[in-house]
């Protein structure tokens, strides 16, 4: 069991990103003395960016500030901007490197889609021997382990090795952030195997083709609708001068983060970081294709026919404040209140659906609070044999209704509370759990101190702060929900398409249940 | 390799301090043995305050099980945490939660097996819920109907993912009606027949100390080490061991073998007889192997994906089931494509067999093996782990030293000598679920 795990939901590594929005970290100035307004009532659509003054006012006491920190990160700043964090660990001599560029596929052009992903690839190309095909080479020739991912907000590479050989990575890694060349040829190479690898995730998964399509239809505006491996049609058109131009554009000391962890002292730490990233020089970097997405004013229903579906899925999103900009301490309360929801163990949702009405075979909920714009909380259920979609839908509708009527005991909480912060003596057992941990956080633009403490604000969260939470989130009509279902199942537009005289399933509308 | 005595313990046989000429590691084996007369693997790590333990035991997977049973032991695993006498699942997984303790079963075709891990502070409890689970579980029937309805509801999408047809298909046609050819998972047959009595009846008959295997890595001491694993598995009862399987035969027809699928990429996995970790050789064929397909700077790697552009993934790998070895490799490509990469790993499996690897290859990966095992033994839960694995594959605890040692005399003309004569003139048997595209087709 490791604390990546735990915090998975905290802080879903795979959709996040740091920009700078100083704002959320600051007391707001606006103080009248009095308590601000509740939230609860309060739907996305009459949220701004702009922080409430319980959230803008949300910092640590000084007593949990003094207390032990959880990682023990230890930070500096290079002249050129590189950020360094470092996570002593000297079990073995042994180190890991990650480096995170602020760029990701919300950052591909429109009409690139797949470019940010590409660039990625691209990043272990080039002339015989030089540092992106070496860096990989030579990684796996002292039986290290190295890696990249593309998201939506961030792109990482990361290589672990013998602590002798860490300077030699961080030099390769230095020269490719600086410079790549492009071989024509690799190119037209490597542009097939990202068609190959998309064909492996999407094409040959219906799975997958439905959460991209699902995506596209949640999102009116924001590039999240856009798939970060990209549209086939576009991917196949992508060039050596579309990699060129988005590597001068966004890879940067000034717009990337290094974390270390391993068997490194804070003086070495500072020393190889100098000697090889801290000849780079900083550079302008263009602002970030962030357009906000506009509230959402519609329910949907959207569906999907695969042939290679036996058994339905149910597939629910709703808008979610996020981290950064819209509810930095709402979203523990959501987080807390999700995983009380939904974990396997106690989760009552979970319980109540799949265990005692046995309606499902799978039932689950994510939050991922660290989006840096609009995010979601969904859910993804699978019928169990003999109970149609409609009837699923049916009963997850009403048990959530039924739940957020009277919401968590105080016990309930309690419980909820151990479960999330139990187990962190595991983090100094592997190298990577810590450095696992902290990119997330990092991205979304935690400060250290909230991250060296996060647990204070798990156990901090109020039962009326999840509460509200969730009925933030769930008092919609304006939600969405997506059906994949096996193709012998489709029926004729006259007959499902058209409007109903008698709606026998109208749009629940759980705001009005209490 | 050190020989210490333990002054403590005369149930200590032998200790090895294992020291990596890379200077990268250094792990410290010892082999203790508890006062009912369990042996097992014990290493300290006093860096943190994780206690891990791994344990299997032998012929006692899902291939040795009661062939009118697909997925009794994938169902016998996942209902040791179903709930206890003393705990309703709820209180257990509640429990095991909210102390971060780590406990699980599963099964392979032929081993049975567990995993405990916990941090010190914890350790009374991890205990007790261990035995709980090992040897108390209710099995009750409606735990054991709802874990049936999940598993086949789940089982009706994931029967029609690209993977699981290959599978099936790969099976089926190497090993036919052998046990490793059979379905091992729950079918709704099956599952009509396992009742909570099908279950006790299995435990009864399941564990024996004859089969088992034990390796523990922690923050612990000798005695605790002894004492924790007399206390979890002191009730293990004696008895025979079960017989390995009788011989195994496996059906490398050295062709291409094509079942159609409705997906558009091809789906491939191509074989080659192995050998068996025991066998002396089996570091040469596991050096070449990597040369050959281990990964994106393979030969494959670098000429089928690299240069060609025509797969994502692709690597090889030995594998080996009881009675059975054999090299696995596998890729995916487009309809249109796949035919040209078959074509091109044939081309480079001929090329190695008969031509080589160079002196640079092989001394390149020596260095990249000797470092990735090292490198990999960064938690305690992995080096109990392969501490248990080692024990499986018939091996002395100073194997890590050995390894290396092992791996730094190969040399090229016995490397090279050992490909001709271990696959001769053999073909790979290829394995294609998907529709390929023969090149006249094209346009």
């Amino acid at each position: 069991m490791t604390v990546k795990r735990m915090l998975s939901s905290l802080c879903v590594l795979s959709i996040l990103c740091l920009t700078a929005c100083k704002e959320s970290q600051e007391p707001h100035q606006e103080s009248d003395g009095k308590q601000a307004p509740p939230l609860q009532g309060a739907s996305l659509q009459d949220m701004s960016a702009k922080l409430s003054k319980d959230e803008a006012s949300f910092k640590l006491p000084q007593s949990v500030l003094d207390q032990k920190p959880i990682y023990n990160i230890q930070h500096f700043t290079l002249e050129n901007g590189l950020q360094v964090y470092l996570i002593e660990n000297h079990k073995i001599p042994v180190v890991s490197h990650t480096i995170v560029y602020k760029v990701g596929s919300v950052d591909d052009p429109l009409g690139k889609s797949g470019l940010a992903h590409f660039v990625e690839h691209m990043m272990f190309k080039g002339p015989k021997d030089s540092p992106p095909t070496e860096i990989w080479s030579f990684t796996c020739n002292v039986g290290g382990e190295i890696n990249a991912a593309t998201s939506y907000n961030w792109t990482y590479y990361y290589e672990i090795v013998p602590k002798k050989d860490i300077l030699k990575i961080m030099q390769l890694e230095a020269d490719r952030l600086q410079k790549l060349d492009i071989v024509p040829e690799q190119v037209i190479s490597e542009r097939k195997v990202i068609v190959e690898e998309r064909f492996m995730r999407f094409e040959n998964n219906p799975v997958g083709l439905f959460f991209e399509s699902v995506m596209a239809a949640f999102y009116a505006h924001h590039p999240y609708r856009i798939t970060t491996i990209g549209w086939l049609s576009e991917m196949k058109n992508l060039d050596g001068e579309d990699v060129r131009k988005f590597h001068q554009n966004w890879y940067a000391p000034n717009n990337a983060f290094v974390i270390l962890s391993g068997d490194l002292t804070l003086a070495q730490a500072k020393e190889l970081t100098q000697s090889t990233y801290g000849k780079l020089k900083a550079k302008p970097i263009p602002p970030r294709n962030y357009v906000q997405e506009p509230p959402r004013r519609i329910h949907q229903q959207v569906t999907m026919y695969s042939k290679e579906i036996a058994s339905p899925y149910v597939f629910y999103l709703f808008a979610a404040p996020n981290y950064q900009k819209e509810a930095p301490r709402t979203a523990y309360a959501l987080s807390l209140g999700v995983f009380g929801l939904t974990n396997a163990a106690t989760g009552i949702l979970y319980k109540r659906l799949v265990e005692d009405l046995k309606v499902a075979a799978s039932f689950s909920m994510q939050y991922d609070m660290s989006q840096l714009d609009r995010g979601q909380v969904q859910i993804f259920a699978q019928a169990v044999p003999g109970i149609s979609e409609e009837q699923l839908r049916e009963v997850i509708e009403r048990e959530l209704k039924s739940f957020l009527a009277k919401g968590f005991t105080q016990e309930q909480l309690q419980i909820f509370k151990t479960q999330r912060v139990a187990g962190l003596d595991f983090i100094k057992d592997s190298l990577q759990a810590g450095a696992g941990d902290i990119i997330g956080p990092l991205i979304s633009g935690m400060p250290l101190d909230e991250l060296e403490h996060w647990t204070y604000l798990i156990e901090d969260v109020t039962l009326e702060e999840v509460q509200k939470g969730l009925e933030q989130v769930f008092n919609t009509r304006n939600y969405l929900v997506a059906r994949l279902l096996p193709e012998e199942k489709e029926v004729a537009l006259s007959q499902e398409q058209l409007v109903q005289p008698n709606n026998s399933n109208p749009v629940p509308d759980l705001k009005e249940t209490h | 390799m050190i020989f210490k005595k333990s002054l403590k313990r005369i149930s200590l046989f032998l200790g090895f301090l294992i020291v990596a000429s890379s200077g990268v590691n250094a792990l410290e084996v010892k082999i203790l043995k508890t006062s009912s007369g369990i042996s097992f693997w014990y290493s300290k790590d006093e860096s943190v305050e994780i206690i891990s333990l791994a344990f299997a035991l032998k012929t006692s997977g899902e291939a040795y099980m009661d062939g009118s049973l697909p997925g009794l032991m994938g169902t016998y695993c996942d209902m040791l945490l179903e709930g206890t006498e003393q705990d309703s699942a709820e209180s257990f997984r509640t429990k095991l939660s909210q102390n971060a303790i780590g406990i699980g079963f599963g099964s392979s075709l032929t081993t049975f097996s567990g995993h405990l891990a916990t941090s010190r502070k914890t350790q009374a409890l991890a205990q007790t819920l261990f035995k709980e689970a090992l040897y108390q579980a209710t099995f009750h029937q409606d735990r054991l109907s709802l874990y049936k309805n999940q598993v086949l509801a789940g089982l009706e999408n994931a029967q029609k993912t690209p993977g699981y047809l290959l599978g099936r298909f790969v099976d089926t046609s190497l090993f036919g009606e052998q046990p490793y050819g059979q379905v091992h998972h729950l079918t709704p047959e099956s599952a009509s027949k396992i009742t909570p009595k099908t279950l006790k009846d299995l435990r009864s008959r399941l564990y024996n100390r004859n089969s088992l295997f034990i390796a523990v890595c922690g923050n612990l001491s000798e005695d605790e080490a002894t004492d924790l694993v007399e206390n979890l598995f002191a009730q293990m009862p004696n008895g025979e061991a079960r017989p390995l399987l009788a011989e195994v035969s496996m059906n490398l027809n050295q062709q291409e073998n094509v079942k159609p699928s409705p997906y558009p990429q091809s789906l491939v996995r191509f074989f080659a007889p192995g050998i068996e970790p025991s066998n002396p050789d089996y570091l040469k064929l596991q050096l070449a192997v990597d040369i050959f397909g281990g990964g994106l700077n393979s030969r494959i790697g670098e000429v089928v994906r690299e240069q060609a552009g025509l797969v994502y993934s692709i690597g090889t790998h030995l594998s080996f089931l009881d009675k059975v070895a054999f090299l696995q490799g596998n890729f995916g490509s487009t309809d249109e494509n796949v035919n040209e990469a078959i074509t091109l790993v044939k081309q480079e499996f001929q090329k190695f067999v008969q031509q080589g690897v160079t002196a640079k290859e092989l001394e390149e990966t020596k260095t990249a093996q000797i470092g990735q095992f090292l490198l990999s033994l960064s938690s305690t839960g992995v080096i109990a782990s392969r501490l248990l694995a080692f024990q499986l594959y018939g091996f002395s605890p100073d194997y890590v030293q050995q390894r290396t040692e092992l791996i730094q005399s190969v040399t090229l003309d016995e490397l090279n000598q050992f490909l001709k004569a271990h696959f001769g003139h053999q073909e790979l048997t290829f394995f294609v679920l998907g529709n390929p595209v023969q090149k006249q087709e094209k346009n």
